[in-house]
Parts: structure tokens; C-alpha cells; sequence
């Protein structure tokens, strides 16, 4: 057991992302203001800072020229930013902190130091491309860069071996997905009450089972993880939920780069097309805002097609979004105990033992949740909680995070080859599957939307979100 | 992993690739940006505190906003 807390990358992936989360909440707590005279008042909350916030970054947003991503000079009240600062400071860290994991698993930490600065030159690269704001506004997201930066150097000059030390797809993944864990705050959930409740968790592992099925049954999908990986991202979340669930059933590369290249491609139709609809029929800002969040798959989508109805489908959708986030963690353990106990099998009828389950089961997982809970008992039970989680998590575990998620997709990009992923079109089966469990998604989510916001609680809606905000 | 062999022919390509990306992000997109609706669409996302590349809750800057309103509700 203690040898497999040392050297085993779902252990090692835990220890990383918790040394990251300790340091960086040990730095917002020590230098969080003292109340003069201990007696804190709730209508007062402390501004929290977080210190290491200047130090952390990723190129920034740019329109005119790409340096802008990397230093803005001073400019009226303004300081300069200098974001390659922060670039490089990350770049340190984590090759830092990975170094010393390696080595402590008794491998070559030189290789991946040799290896680090190239593949993190690609991830920066692919930040900066996503960057553009015309490329933000469209969802284009730094996940489908990072691919395609890797894509484009494996299918011409082909990836350098020098490269490869430094292409820990499942490390950089497992990790980013144990400092996702302490964004998923389950004190969020009742955000809009029990209506936000119905539609982002009773409609969503309807429709994300349901498809699934159907993909196994009625399509006779050929690969389970790859129907599992497209039911999560589009009935959950996007890209967030593809990663988490990827990661718990094991799926490969190419599976989970199919399932992101479906989610974007259709919500940025879905984010142009479904307020016109909404507006076209009608419906209440309310009804529409939940219907957007719970059904269109990316966060930033959502908000995008919110805002076009107007403020309070801007807070609806984004909130309803919210909590499909949260769900995240329980859909990834769900699957994973899901594929340890059923999927992973020895033979048929024989069941594994619970040693069994506990030896397969991706621990990650395990660290994903504990973060969870440890942070939310934080946020809801520490003085200033909200004020001192959100500052954690808004000036450094985030961005980390993000680099994290880019690291894996540009070694996903720099392992895959193009031929690898045309077997998964033949067919058309993962567009179908998809465009199948989106139309559930849309009825299903609509009707529960109605019937919650409409019908049972229409007394509440005003309470729960004014029409003034 | 099949391991690929840098010829002049594949050099070659990953140069065209390299210019056309270039060609886009260096000169067409700030044009684009430029445009005045583009321009009037890029400053409504601002306002909004909206960041369309958003792939998480804690990623939209709206949404600091929104949850700060919910928690002054709730007290």
C-alpha cells in the first residue's frame, strides 16, 4: 500500500494537486486581514486577497497584437502587467513539483526536465491562439488549440522523442482534475433552490443514463468508454465533465478528443440558435435561462446565450450551469465504480470483491472528492469562508488548473496520430449518439424547467431571482 | 506511438501550416477585431463580465457577481 502511495500516478497526482491546494490556501489564510477587534459582522466581509495572484498567469486576452498577451505597458491609473512573469513562474512550479514526483516514483526527473520546457512552450502557444478575443467569443476554447498544436507537429514533422518524458497525459489530467475537486462547492447546489436542483440534477443523469444506453443497445456502439465520454459532456457539462469521466472509465486519447471536438462544434450552434428560439416563441426570461443552462454544454456558452435574453436569463442559465458543474464529482465516481464493478469484470456472474473494487478504482477520483468536501466544509464553516475559498481558488488553484488541462491536451495532440481517430467516424455512430441524447436534453430539460419554474414554484421565482438585480 | 522521420517534405508542411496560422492570428483577426461590430459584440462581452471560452463556473467573471447577489438574498 505505501509503496503504491508512492509510485503509482493516481497517488502521486493526489499528492501533487494537494501540496498545490495547501500552499496556496496557507498563503490566502496567512495573509488574510486581522479584525481589529475579533468581532467579524456578516454584513461586513473581509476582503480577502489572494498574495500569490500576481505571480500566477496565462496569457492574457488580445485583440490588436499578440504581445498584449504577454505585457501591457502602464497606462492612466493602471500598472503594467507583466503575464509572461507569471507564465514562467507557473512553468517553474509545476515542472518542479512533477520533477520531484517522478523522482520519488523512481523515475528519470532529468528526461522530464529536458522534456518540460518544449511541451510547456506548446501549451503557452496554445493559450495564446485561444486567446484572440474574436476566438474567445466564438467558445473556441484552449482545449481545441492545445490539440491542434499537438495534431499539427505528430501528422508533419512528427513529435520529437525529446518530447516525450514530458507527455503525461493521465498525470497532467488526474492532476488538474484533484484541484478541479476544490471548485466543486456543494454548498452551491441550492443556489436556486429546488427548482435548480430538478433541472441540473434529476435531468441530468436521466439523460446522460438514458443515452448511454441507447448508445449501447439501439447503436451498438463498438467502444462503451468513447458513448460514456459524449453522454457526460453532453448531458453534464462540456469539456469539464468529458476530462472527469475520460479519466474515471479509462477511455483513450482519441476517444475523449472526438467527444470535445462534438461538444464545441455544436454549442457554438446551440449558443447562436436557442435564444432566437426562445425569443421567437416567447418564453419567459426564467424558463429560457434554465432551459439554456441545462442544455447547452460549455459554461461560457451558456452565459453568452443568457446575456442575449437579458439579466436575469444571464443569472438563471449561468447559475442552473453552476450546479450541472457540481455534479461533476459524483458523475466521475458514479462511472468509476460503474466500470470497476460492472465494465472491468473478470467473467461473467463473477462479482469483484470489495478489495478488488478498491484496488481498480481510479483513486484520483478519491482525491477529487476529498478536495470537494474539505473545501466546502471550509466555505461554509471558517470565518470569511466564502471570501477565503474564492480567493484560493480565483488567484491560483484556477490557473493552475487550466494549465494542467492544457499540458494534457497538447501530449493527447503530440500522441495522436490523424489515422487513429477515422475509425471512430465510420458509421456516424458518435454523431448520432450525440445529436439523439441532445434532442432528450432539450425536451426533457425543457418540460422540467416548465414544471419547476412555471408551475411548482412559480410563487418563488421572484423571491429567488429578482427582476431587478 | 508510430515515430515519424523529419523529411524536407514534411518540414515543408508544418512551415505552410506555421505561415497560414500566422497569416490568421497575426493579420486577419485584429483586422476582424477591428470592425466595428465586432468591436460593439467584444465590448458587450466585457460589460457583461462574460468570458465565452468559459469551460467552468469559476472561470466567468459574471458569475462573482451573480453568486454575490444570491449570498446577500440569503442573509
Amino acid at each position: 500500500m505505501l509503496t503504491e502511495m508512492r509510485r503509482s500516478e493516481d497517488w502521486l497526482a493526489i499528492w501533487c494537486a494537494g501540496a498545490l491546494l495547501a500552499v496556496c490556501f496557507a498563503a490566502v489564510w496567512w495573509s488574510r486581514p486581522e479584525r481589529g477587534d475579533g468581532q467579524g459582522s456578516e454584513a461586513d466581509p473581509v476582503a480577502v486577497s489572494n498574495p500569490l495572484k500576481p505571480y500566477l498567469a496565462k496569457p492574457a486576452s488580445w485583440e490588436q497584437s499578440v504581445l498584449e498577451a504577454f505585457y501591457r505597458p502602464a497606462s492612466g491609473d493602471a500598472a503594467a502587467k507583466l503575464t509572461f512573469v507569471g507564465v514562467l513562474i507557473v512553468g517553474g512550479v509545476i515542472s518542479g513539483l512533477f520533477a520531484a514526483a517522478l523522482a520519488l516514483a523512481g523515475q528519470s526527473a532529468g528526461a522530464f526536465l529536458r522534456a518540460f520546457p518544449w511541451v510547456f512552450l506548446l501549451a503557452t502557444l496554445a493559450y495564446t491562439l485561444a486567446g484572440h478575443a474574436v476566438v474567445k467569443a466564438y467558445n473556441l476554447e484552449y482545449a481545441l488549440w492545445a490539440l491542434v498544436v499537438g495534431l499539427i507537429i505528430s501528422n508533419t514533422v512528427g513529435t520529437p522523442t525529446l518530447f516525450r518524458p514530458a507527455m503525461l497525459t493521465e498525470f497532467y489530467i488526474k492532476t488538474g482534475l484533484v484541484l478541479l475537486g476544490a471548485e466543486v462547492l456543494m454548498s452551491r447546489l441550492l443556489a436556486l433552490g429546488l427548482p435548480g436542483v430538478f433541472v441540473a440534477w434529476v435531468v441530468t443523469p436521466i439523460v446522460l443514463v438514458s443515452t448511454y444506453l441507447f448508445g449501447q443497445h439501439i447503436l451498438r456502439m463498438q467502444s462503451r468508454s468513447l458513448n460514456m465520454v459524449i453522454s457526460a459532456d453532453m448531458s453534464v457539462c462540456g469539456v469539464s465533465a468529458a476530462i472527469a469521466t475520460a479519466a474515471a472509465c479509462k477511455a483513450k486519447k482519441e476517444e475523449l478528443s472526438l467527444a470535445i471536438g462534438l461538444s464545441l462544434s455544436f454549442t457554438v450552434v446551440m449558443m447562436i440558435v436557442l435564444p432566437a428560439v426562445i425569443k421567437a416563441v416567447g418564453m419567459s426570461e426564467t424558463l429560457g435561462g434554465a432551459w439554456l443552462g441545462g442544455t447547452i454544454d460549455s459554461t461560457g456558452a451558456v452565459a453568452v446565450a443568457g446575456a442575449v435574453l437579458g439579466d436575469r436569463a444571464l443569472e438563471v442559465a449561468a447559475t442552473v450551469k453552476m450546479i450541472q458543474n457540481i455534479l461533476i464529482g459524483v458523475t466521475a465516481f458514479g462511472v468509476a465504480l460503474y466500470w470497476v464493478t460492472r465494465v472491468e469484470r473478470k467473467s461473467a456472474g463473477e462479482r469483484p470483491s470489495v478489495r478488488e473494487i478498491w484496488y481498480r478504482f481510479p483513486k484520483f477520483v478519491l482525491g477529487f472528492v476529498a478536495a470537494s468536501i474539505v473545501f466546502s466544509l471550509l466555505y461554509a464553516m471558517l470565518p470569511g469562508g466564502p471570501e477565503l475559498v474564492d480567493a484560493v481558488i480565483q488567484g491560483s488553484t484556477k490557473t493552475f488548473r487550466g494549465w494542467f488541462f492544457c499540458l494534457a491536451f497538447v501530449s493527447i495532440g503530440l500522441e495522436t496520430n490523424f489515422r487513429a481517430l477515422l475509425p471512430y467516424f465510420k458509421g456516424g455512430k458518435p454523431l448520432i449518439l450525440y445529436v439523439c441524447g441532445q434532442s432528450l436534453n432539450l425536451c426533457l430539460t425543457l418540460f422540467m424547467a416548465w414544471l419547476m419554474f412555471e408551475v411548482v414554484f412559480a410563487d418563488m421565482i421572484t423571491d429567488l431571482v429578482p427582476t431587478a438585480p | 506511438m508510430r515515430t515519424r522521420t523529419p523529411t524536407p517534405a514534411r518540414t515543408l508542411k508544418l512551415a505552410a501550416v506555421v505561415a497560414a496560422a500566422a497569416a490568421v492570428w497575426l493579420a486577419f483577426l485584429p483586422w476582424l477585431a477591428r470592425q466595428p461590430a465586432v468591436q460593439e459584440r467584444l465590448r458587450w462581452l466585457e460589460v457583461h463580465g462574460i468570458d465565452p471560452s468559459a469551460t467552468f463556473y469559476t472561470e466567468l467573471p459574471a458569475m462573482q457577481e451573480i453568486l454575490r447577489r444570491q449570498r446577500n438574498r440569503a442573509d
